[in-house]
């Protein structure tokens, strides 16, 4: 409609795309760099590739198993808590969504690296006692810093849905809880679904702080040691990572998009 | 107290507009008298808002004049044309009160706070919201705040008001209320105004003169007796009102439809016709032998719908008055009598 | 929750119960308690006791003491400082650009790209960010040896290492989270104020002062908090960065962390991380009330 608003938004847009790639970029050419002698080549690269042993790889090889298999356990343990709660809460405990709300926005109020500070004996108890010291346990801790996120992606989710009459349908033909919530809410939840799920991820896979101080080994603690003797090889992991995750989000949300589309064509008439 | 505003007449000449591939506007050319309430009215995507916001300014036009009170204001942006507008929805300013929203324009202007305050107290009370100048927007009905878009329009003493489908997403209870109003408000005061809206009968119950639009071309204008009664195009005569199309065969202007002859409008076409018949024009009787065999009835309250087949599988919806003794059963045959009323042909298709 | 299929079944089984349908109601809400009481109340409700706390188990300000000390003050306004000059330049910078793209037909790829681009940025781990920015404007980054032809240009190699340098990085991520907490206020502005104001004579200058600007401005001013809360929780790219000492508090917290075995030290950590929580608890207050009172004009 006004064409002065079209070069705003092209200019804008593009210096901010520019200053978002620009890292990225300069990334790609840092991993094919060598620091001292300027020569291109890409030995990083191979090393990653190449199936090549070495203590570097090594590591980046535990924190990277560790990250992804908490990453999944994050999953499974948040949509697994929160999920079913939520629902609960709103068909038979309104009174409760308020404490519920509260408790999952607190850890923006408590920052990881204040968390840390009060899990630190929690984590002693539980290496020693109950369970072993393996970093994977730390999965319970990031569900934490995942909650708030994943409470706003299934709330804004739980609202778009008209839950009581999807569930009592169900139920009134005689479905059991878990089939209401496994085949009936989660097909109509998808897309809070999918974003809680890459939220998680992206928490989970860039966690530095409370693996740091609590000594543990994850991909981003392996990535800080693996830069201090070889920051080719950081910096193509990096790009990886930044650079997937980028791809990733775009897919997903592209597919999400379209199957929006098909079950709710747009209602839109431009001219009357 | 009546406003006496000096509305007025507005003159659109040849406007045209094209959105890509789509002529939103084709040679549209519409008057407008002083204080006079026209309704443009059409189905959607036939350009009536287009037309409407040409006239405020806040679409351009490729080619064509706009006037209002002898000033071509063509080239005028929206801002500089003496005109208010009440939007479909979302008209409101979220963050001022009633009282705000109404004395906006009247602050841009300099107004002083005394006179504001005059103002706004006035066009509340004339749009039926006295004392209400403290609500904000969200804790007002959707019709409380159309009333207060309005007040807002009349408070800046606009030459024309302009009203885009106000009444459109209201309740159907509250758009039969408000429609009432804004004619009352609106011969009051006495002010030019433009009434865009696709509901037929909001048109011909409120406005002076309609202006029916397809595909960016002005069908027909007149006033509404005229125009249900008279329809210039099938078009017209299918957009307003229901119609039934039976078959006929016409000759010097007289159609012979089902036995019998039915005078038909001027522009008659000859040979095998549809003729246009209102469901209003035509009475059953109950006959062994009928034309009709009566497939469905409805009672309506004050009317009655009855559904009719004809022999050769035509279905006519004929109208009756509630009152009507015989109740006409599913199934019963009844002679199909015609008014003698003045009724449109358009060439039949072929079959 | 009970698992039974008929309605019949199920009022049966109701009836022969002697506890109430919402006592096992509540009992399903027990998980998420219990879980949520052990990772995330007891880790806070240890921090805010042990700052008061001393290694023999008796109560000390020992920890508060010290965060009063002017090296600590000092540390503590640095984060204050660091926090709101990134939160500005997030503001304003993330404020443009969301509108920039609120401008952008809905749908269309362009956007929903930027868009995508703008969730993970926001959200990006600051190590990875810390290596980026090296890669940009250390001492072999791209940038800097694009710029070597102009020394008036080029980037101090120090320069990441200092405050500023963590500054810049940390904007990178601040201004995506801005567009993403701002754009659907912004989408919020309806066609039709702009119209109105139009129609009743205002300017495209009245139109920002005494319309969009008043009703965005919470959303604004709630964003603002929200990226100063962020900024100053924020860890991970200030530890990838700076090595030599503790310039912000979750440094200092780290470096008190790891100095467990000084008696002198007694509660520090944790009174340190307890004045975190109140600094960040009243940021995250006043953006919950502003977020309230625009919700309440989004209709």
């Amino acid at each position: 409609m006004k064409p002065r608003g079209a070069w705003f938004r092209r200019i804008v847009l593009g210096l901010a795309l520019v200053y978002f790639l620009v890292p990225l970029a300069s990334l790609a050419d840092f991993s094919v760099r060598f620091p001292l002698t300027g020569k291109v080549d890409a030995a990083a690269w191979q090393a990653l590739f190449g199936g090549g042993e070495s203590d570097k790889l090594s590591l980046l090889r535990e924190g990277l198993t560790n990250s992804l298999i908490m990453a999944v356990m994050a999953v499974v343990i948040s949509l697994g808590l929160l999920l079913p709660t939520m629902v609960l809460v709103r068909l038979r405990l309104p009174r409760m969504i308020k404490v519920i709300e509260f408790v999952c926005l607190l850890p923006l109020t408590v920052p990881a690296v204040v968390l840390v500070v009060g899990l630190a004996p929690v984590y002693l108890v539980i290496s020693t006692k109950i369970l072993d010291s393996n970093t994977i346990w730390l999965a319970f801790a990031y569900v934490i810093l995942c909650l708030p996120y994943v409470y706003r992606a299934l709330d804004s989710g739980l609202r778009a849905i008209d839950l009581k009459t999807l569930s009592e349908t169900a139920r009134s033909f005689g479905a059991s809880w878990p089939t209401v919530l496994l085949r009936v809410l989660v097909p109509n939840l998808r897309s809070a679904l999918v974003s809680s799920v890459f939220v998680t991820l992206a928490v989970v896979l860039g966690e530095f702080t409370i693996a740091r101080m609590l000594a543990r080994t994850n991909l981003q603690t392996a990535l800080f040691e693996i830069n201090l003797s070889d920051g080719q090889i950081a910096a193509a992991v990096s790009l990886l990572i930044l650079g997937g995750t980028i791809l990733l989000m775009v897919t997903l949300d592209l597919i999400v998009a379209l199957q929006e589309r098909r079950i709710r064509p747009s209602t839109r008439s431009d001219v009357s | 107290m009546t406003e006496s505003v000096t509305s007025a007449a507005v003159t659109l000449s040849h406007l045209t507009r094209t959105f890509g591939k789509v002529k939103a506007l084709d040679d549209f050319s519409l008057d407008l008298a002083p204080g006079e309430l026209v309704a443009l009215l059409g189905p959607s995507g036939c350009g009536k808002t287009t037309a409407l916001r040409a006239l405020a300014g806040l679409e351009g036009v490729d080619s064509g004049a706009v006037v209002v009170g002898g000033r071509d204001v063509t080239r005028l942006p929206a801002n500089r044309r003496d005109m208010a507008m009440v939007f479909q929805s979302y008209s409101l300013f979220p963050h001022l009160t009633v009282a705000g929203n109404i004395e906006f324009a009247l602050g841009l202007r300099k107004v002083p706070s005394r006179r504001r305050a005059e103002a706004v107290a006035h066009n509340l009370e004339l749009v039926g919201l006295g004392g209400h100048g403290d609500r904000y927007p969200h804790q007002l009905s959707g019709g409380q705040q159309q009333r207060v878009a309005l007040a807002r329009a009349l408070a800046v003493r606009p030459q024309v008001l302009l009203l885009d489908e106000p009444l459109s997403a209201l309740d159907a209870k509250v758009r039969v209320q408000l429609r009432d109003e804004i004619r009352r408000i609106q011969t009051e005061v006495g002010i030019t105004t433009l009434f865009v809206t696709h509901d037929q009968e909001e048109a011909l119950v409120i406005a002076d003169r309609i202006g029916v639009m397809e595909s960016g071309r002005l069908v027909q204008v007149g006033d509404p007796r005229e125009i249900y009664s008279r329809p210039a195009t099938p078009f017209v005569a299918d957009f307003i009102g229901t119609t039934n199309a039976l078959h006929g065969d016409a000759k010097d202007g007289v159609a012979d439809v089902l036995g019998q002859s039915v005078p038909l409008l001027p522009g008659w076409p000859t040979g095998p016709v549809s003729v246009l018949i209102r469901p209003e024009s035509i009475t059953l009787r109950p006959t062994a032998d009928g034309a009709g065999t009566v497939i469905s009835t409805g009672f309506m309250g004050a009317t009655s719908r009855v559904t009719v087949a004809l022999t050769d599988g035509t279905l006519v919806l004929v109208q009756l008055r509630g009152s009507t003794r015989d109740g006409l059963v599913p199934g019963e045959r009844v002679a199909v009598e015609l008014a003698h009323v003045p009724a449109l042909a358009r060439p039949a298709l072929a079959q | 929750m009970t698992a039974t299929t008929t309605t019949a079944g199920r009022d049966a089984v109701s009836a022969s119960r002697p506890v109430s349908p919402g006592v096992v109601n509540a009992l399903g809400t027990v998980p998420f308690f219990a879980y949520t009481a052990i990772f995330l109340v007891l880790p806070t409700v240890l921090v805010v006791i042990g700052a008061f706390q001393s290694r023999g188990g008796g109560f000390t300000l020992n920890g508060f003491t010290q965060v009063l000390s002017p090296r600590t003050v000092n540390i503590f306004g640095t984060s204050l400082w660091i926090s709101l000059l990134t939160a500005l330049v997030g503001a304003i910078a993330g404020g443009v650009i969301a509108y920039a793209l609120s401008l952008s037909p809905e749908g269309s790829l362009g956007r929903r790209v930027f868009t995508a681009l703008m969730s993970v940025t926001a959200q990006f781990g600051g190590v990875m960010l810390a290596f980026a920015f090296i890669a940009t404007i250390g001492i072999n980054g791209l940038v800097t040896r694009l710029l070597s032809a102009f020394p008036a240009l080029t980037p101090d190699p120090g320069f990441l290492s200092s405050l500023g340098g963590v500054a810049v990085v940390y904007c990178y991520f601040q201004i995506p989270l801005m567009v993403i907490v701002f754009l659907p206020a912004v989408e919020g502005l309806r066609p039709q104020w702009r119209e109105a104001t139009e129609n009743l004579g205002g300017t495209s200058w009245t139109y920002w002062t005494r319309v969009a600007g008043p009703i965005l401005l919470p959303s604004l001013l709630g964003s603002f908090l929200l990226l100063f809360a962020n900024a100053f929780s924020a860890f991970a790219t200030a530890a990838a960065l700076i090595s030599q000492q503790s310039v912000i508090v979750p440094l200092e917290i780290e470096s008190a962390l790891r100095n467990e075995n000084d008696l002198g030290m007694d509660a520090y950590a944790q009174a340190l991380a307890f004045g975190m929580i109140v600094v960040v608890a009243l940021v995250m207050g006043a953006y919950a009330l502003l977020m309230r009172r625009a919700a309440r004009w989004a209709q």
